[in-house]
């Protein structure tokens, strides 16, 4: 105990440094799916920090897909939806927004084929720090981190049902964990609802693209014997339109055990 | 318990055994405008030792370890200290050390264990810090479309006709943009006409006017008063002290007018707008390191009689048997001078007055009549909902009239006291005082609720003396196009009790009273109605009292004749402006045929609403004439990422009185120029990029640059910003397919 | 008088964690899973490392460098900012090259050794953004949650690979991925 004293001194007092003056990015909205009827939107960045920042905005094939174990962005591939990079155009490309600044990122999908289409739009960010006179530039002499919020861009040209199959992790005494597999090229968003014996056990919300392992939050175990899984279009931050637009498969029954 | 401590010292002796002495090691936090950073520290009971590595790259020296000290080098200065304890790392130097070198560049605060470097050090950059993001005072944006002025710009003919006991009433009226300036005439009794040449953004003639009133003497008639309403009174600057670096922001209605960041002391200086009317303004302080905000709310009162200070404001009117002048200055933000010389005839006459505004919420202004020495004086206080208006006049020393009146509300309920005293001489040559007091209460609920009470007491004080006392009471319900309210009035010579109300449909109203005058034994009632159309509006009303029934019944309308003839109900010439955003198919700017209006792009008028016609086009009416307002695109609503208005997106006009001011936005597609500086000497976060000495475009980290260009010749400058000086230059041709610029310091100098 | 040293202990380590953490400010969204990124520092310095090092290492749990030689360090350090418990994603690329800067040693001139250096970098999370202690997170993606201020802070770190490099100056630059889940 006594030796342990010096050491807990030091560590406590080794605290982190931090750099004061911030950049803080967001973007609105956090992912967007559109339809051929309205094959345009428009993303809005801002900087409430008191930094300015660089951002860069790129669009990247890729999804947003689970193992047994982690969820993860997947590049380069997507299941079977579409790669709609190809059909993208966005403005600007670069920009830059001071302390307080806000940027509109507008896009618009040219001809797409039939098919649901998925790209994830990544917004580069880099801090545009204080000038100091003498500082010569722009040559890292360490390693830089390039922090990127990613937003996926859905595109849906027709209308379709997703299918999917599930299975149930292990899980936590308080959380079901549910591995959900797309087999369709349409994508799934919406929520999931676990039901036995006519009693709703809990339910989550869910944006299943190829494979998701979504965490449902119960009350209770469930009981030896069959369950439902019931789908429904509630997923937050979707208008009615695009609900109507997207598909709710069937309902999946399964055995717990 | 004292053996646990000698343990205790003896261990932590034994695992410091390294070092001679027993430190403590504590966190120096570093402050410099910008960064805080921590930096190693100890401390043996007496003195303070720094990690002088750690400190000295902190500010920005390069350090060298020598064997038995360190060596801290920059572009201007050298400086030697000697390690604590040589042999091990790292080298500890006193800071008492340090301090007696770098002098008055650092500040230590021995108690919160921070170390400041000052703002003045010529180490740091001031300017970066200092960002400012000024917001707009009057109207943002460039403004690109100023008043048009046309030989003929349209006429408006405005008719009335009103019938009642006396006869038929006719009235015309004709005002229209002509001449470059405006022309009025009236046509009732007499002919009238006023020619008005105006010169809004001008500071020493604003409007010249020329005219010939009913009764056939002419006029004329100079002025330097702002044509359009102003609303900003002028700039106030405030200076202050809070926590070093802290983020301090002015705020006014929701909106950051100027924000800065504190320098090392804690010194600012910000500049807010002071409105006429409150101005309520928030000054904010974001503590650095996430401490919590806060907000001090002030106001300031500026009545609208107030001159912007330094400003001289005049106004000169000459006929054939008047003149007079008028002259207001602004001797200082919270005191205005007035002065006035008239001639009526043979009678001169001049008076001096001022309107001063002492502490917030409250305004004085007297006047004085210089020759005749009657004097006026006025108080206007407010504060949280209470308004008290005073106004007293008199002549020399006599005083002769005081009225006052004090309104108060909160929530649905409001009350309102008037209150006068005068003196004045009756027809029999006694001096007789008079004292009224008029007290209402109303409340107005939001479910509909109505109710009203008052009472007027006048007193008479004289030779004789003479008491009248009235009271008003009502109640009724208001429904989304009816209301009703039941009322009683009682007083010396009548009481009456009814019920009155009023019925609206669209653009037609109808009023009615009903009553019962309990002395008379008779029904009183009065009918109005009003009602508009198109071609005109009509307005009937009937009454019927004590004395008979009355009627008289008014229609009007007016004509106007631009662009096309138009009939409207209204008699003001109102101005109003139409937007056309069209798309720019071969990019000269100008509206053809083949470019149609594109309607699903939104903009916002500040000030102001739009309504969408069938062209597809913006239009907004009710506009105040020479007013400057502000339009904004939104971005998110032009759905093709590839289109821009050329006009940027966001710029103001004036709007023209009495016109219809047609806006052309043309949305062109811009070819995208990437660039790159090379050849750098100095960071590219200094670099900016000028076009044609114009507008700038700033560079990123690596270097690059991208602007979206028309086609055609430019000429790029790199440009220093913080020393303005231009650093190189390239010309450019731009044609239709995006293009790639290298501009190389060295080599592309001017 | 245990009760006096451990008050000392606390204040010192809590005095230090009320002048460095913090954020700036914390936002209400009216639009769900937004999140705000705000960069502390994006900088990840290893400083000077002697050349027979081997492997040096950032470790950013507790915010120490290992074995290097002289000079500060660094590490990449990020606030995300959203609704309280909501759910994002990081990941990050696979082990990152970093190469040597300058070209003079183009003339032909054999230097020993390669002109590559690899990184692996790894990455550690706090909950909430004011008084956490940051948890190594030994994969290269995985789920974070937002604590109950609505915040959660990042640091970047991981280890450079020495052996048989060339003398030099080394810069590359990783890519870290947030998404709101």
């Amino acid at each position: 105990m006594l030796r342990v004293l010096p050491y807990l001194l030091v560590t406590g007092v080794w605290a982190p440094r931090q750099v004061f003056a911030q950049a803080a990015l967001s973007v609105t909205p956090a992912y967007a799916v559109i339809t051929h009827d309205r094959p345009y939107g428009a993303f809005v960045l801002s900087n409430r920090g008191t930094e300015g920042v660089e951002v860069t905005i790129g669009a990247h094939h890729g999804v947003i897909a689970s193992t047994d174990s982690t969820t993860a962005v997947v590049l380069g591939e997507a299941g079977r939806l579409g790669d709609l990079s190809r059909y993208l155009t966005f403005f600007p490309e670069r920009c830059i927004l001071p302390a307080g600044g806000k940027q509109t990122v507008r896009y618009r999908i040219h001809e797409a084929p039939e098919g649901a289409h998925i790209t994830l739009l990544h917004f580069a960010m880099q801090e545009r720090g204080a000038i100091v006179d003498g500082q010569i530039p722009a040559v890292a002499s360490g390693l830089r981190i390039v922090y990127n919020l990613v937003a996926p861009l859905i595109y849906l040209q027709g209308r379709g049902m997703p299918v999917l199959s599930a299975r149930f992790l292990e899980g936590t005494p308080n959380e079901l964990h549910l591995y959900l597999e797309n087999h369709s090229r349409w994508p799934f968003l919406g929520g999931v609802r676990v039901i036995q014996n006519g009693w709703q056990l809990g339910s989550a919300e869910a944006a299943v693209y190829t494979t998701r392992v979504v965490r449902i939050p119960v009350a209770e175990r469930p009981l030896r014997g069959p369950l439902q899984l019931k789908f429904d279009s509630n997923y937050t931050g979707l208008s009615l339109a695009i609900r109507h637009q997207l598909g709710v498969p069937d309902p999946i029954h399964l055995h717990w055990n | 318990m004292q053996q646990w401590i000698l343990r205790t010292v003896l261990i932590f002796t034994m695992i410091r055994a390294a070092s001679a002495q027993v430190l403590m090691e504590v966190p120096l936090l570093l402050e410099f405008p910008g960064r805080e950073e921590l930096v190693r520290a100890w401390y043996d009971g007496e003195a303070f030792l720094v990690d002088g590595e750690e400190l000295f790259q902190a500010l920005g020296f390069a350090v060298q370890l020598t064997g038995t000290g360190l060596e801290a080098l920059d572009t201007r200065h050298r400086h030697t200290f000697s390690c604590s304890n040589p042999s091990a790392p790292p080298c500890r130097i006193f800071l008492t050390d340090i301090l007696d070198v770098l002098g008055r560049a650092l500040h230590f605060d021995q108690n919160r264990l921070h170390l400041t470097a000052s703002s003045a050090a010529s180490t740091f950059d001031m300017r970066s810090l200092r960002a400012r993001q000024r917001s707009w005072t009057e109207v943002p944006g460039p403004h690109l479309f100023g008043r048009t002025r046309s030989i003929w710009g349209g006429m408006m003919a405005s008719w009335q006709l009103r019938r009642d006991a006396f006869g038929v009433h006719p009235f015309f009226r004709f005002t229209g943009s002509i001449l470059h300036g405006s022309v009025e005439a009236e046509l009732s009794d007499g002919a009238s006409w006023t020619y008005r040449y105006d010169r809004p953004e001008k500071v020493w003639l604003t409007q010249v006017q020329a005219g010939r009133n009913a009764r056939g003497s002419t006029e004329f008639a100079i002025t330097n008063v702002p044509l359009a309403r102003r609303r900003l009174h002028r700039m106030r600057y405030l200076r202050g002290r809070s926590d070093p670096h802290a983020l301090i922001q002015a705020v006014i209605r929701g909106e950051i007018v100027d924000q800065v960041q504190a320098d090392a002391e804690g010194h600012y200086e910000l500049s807010a707008p002071v409105w006429y009317g409150t101005t309520k303004l928030e000054l904010r302080t974001h503590p650095l390191g996430g401490r919590r905000t806060q907000s001090d709310p002030q106001y300031l009162f500026t009545p609208t009689s107030m001159v912007p200070p330094g400003k001289v404001f005049y106004g000169l009117r000459i006929g054939e048997q008047h003149a007079n002048l008028h002259v207001q200055y602004g001797i200082h933000p919270r005191w205005t001078l007035r002065s006035a010389l008239a001639r009526h005839g043979v009678h001169p006459e001049a008076s001096v007055g001022s309107t001063w505004s002492p502490v917030t919420f409250l305004a004085v202004s007297t006047e004085m009549q210089v020759l005749s020495a009657h004097w006026q004086t006025g108080f206007q206080l407010w504060h949280s909902g209470v308004q008290v208006t005073a106004r007293l006049n008199g002549r020399k020393r006599h005083f002769q009239n005081l009225h006052m009146t004090a309104s108060a509300g909160r929530g649905p309920v409001s009350a309102l006291l008037q209150g006068s005293m005068s003196s004045f001489l009756s027809p029999f040559n006694e001096r007789v005082q008079r004292l009224s007091l008029h007290p209402a209460v109303w409340l107005h609920h939001h479910g509909g609720l109505r109710m009203q009470a008052g009472w007027e007491s006048n007193w008479l004080h004289g030779p004789f003396a003479e008491a009248h006392h009235r009271w008003h009471f009502g109640a009724g319900w208001m429904f989304s196009r009816v209301r009703v309210m039941g009322f009683a009035t009682r007083d010396d010579i009548q009481s009456a009790y009814g019920l009155e109300g009023i019925f609206m449909l669209g653009h037609s109203s109808l009023a009615f009273r009903a009553g019962w005058d309990a002395d008379h034994q008779m029904m009183t009632g009065r009918l109005s109605f009003q009602m508009s159309s198109p071609f005109g509006s009509l307005s009937a009303r009937g009454q019927r009292d004590v004395r008979g029934i009355t009627h008289s019944q008014q229609i009007q309308g007016s004509v106007h004749l631009w662009d096309r003839v138009q009939l409207a109900p209204y008699g003001i010439q109102q101005s109003a402006v139409e937007l056309r955003i069209f798309e720019d198919l071969n990019g000269n700017g100008l509206q053809e045929h083949t470019e149609p209006i594109l309607p699903h792009i939104e903009a916002e008028l500040f000030q102001g609403g739009w309504t969408r016609l069938r062209t597809g086009a913006l239009y907004a009416a009710h506009l105040e004439p020479y007013q400057r307002y502000q339009i904004r695109i939104l971005e998110a609503s032009i759905r093709d990422p590839s289109l821009h208005p050329a006009t940027g997106p966001e710029f103001s006009f004036t709007a023209d009185p009495g016109q219809r001011k047609i806006l052309h936005v043309p949305m062109q597609r811009f070819v995208p120029v990437t660039g790159m500086v090379t050849g750098l000497d100095r960071t590219p976060l200094r670099l900016n990029i000028l076009l044609d000495q114009e507008k700038e475009a700033e560079v990123y980290r690596d270097g690059g640059f991208t602007l979206h260009l028309r086609p055609g010749r430019y000429t790029l400058t790199v440009v220093d910003i913080l020393d303005q000086i231009p650093l190189a230059e390239k010309t450019i041709q731009v044609d239709t397919r995006p293009i790639r610029v290298v501009i190389h310091l060295g080599e592309d100098r001017r | 008088m245990r009760g006096y040293i451990f008050f000392g202990l606390f204040f010192v380590c809590g005095s230090v964690q009320s002048q460095t953490t913090g954020t700036m400010q914390v936002q209400l969204e009216v639009v769900p899973r937004v999140l705000t990124v705000s960069v502390s520092s994006s900088q990840l310095d290893f400083a000077e490392q002697r050349a027979d090092a081997g492997t040096v290492t950032l470790d950013p749990a507790t915010g120490l460098a290992d074995r290097k030689a002289g000079g500060p360090h660094a590490m990449g350090e990020v606030l995300v900012h959203g609704p309280a418990g909501a759910g994002f994603l990081v990941s990050m690329d696979a082990p990152v090259f970093l190469h040597q800067m300058g070209g003079s040693d183009m003339s032909g001139r054999s230097v020993s050794g390669h002109r590559e250096v690899r990184f692996t970098p790894s990455w550690a999370q706090s909950d909430g953004c004011n008084q956490g202690a940051f948890m190594r997170i030994p994969a290269r993606q995985a789920a974070g949650v937002l604590g109950e201020d609505g915040c959660s802070a990042l640091r970047f770190g991981g280890t450079i690979h020495l052996l048989g490099a060339a003398l030099g100056r080394y810069a590359g630059h990783l890519s870290v991925r947030i998404t709101p889940l």
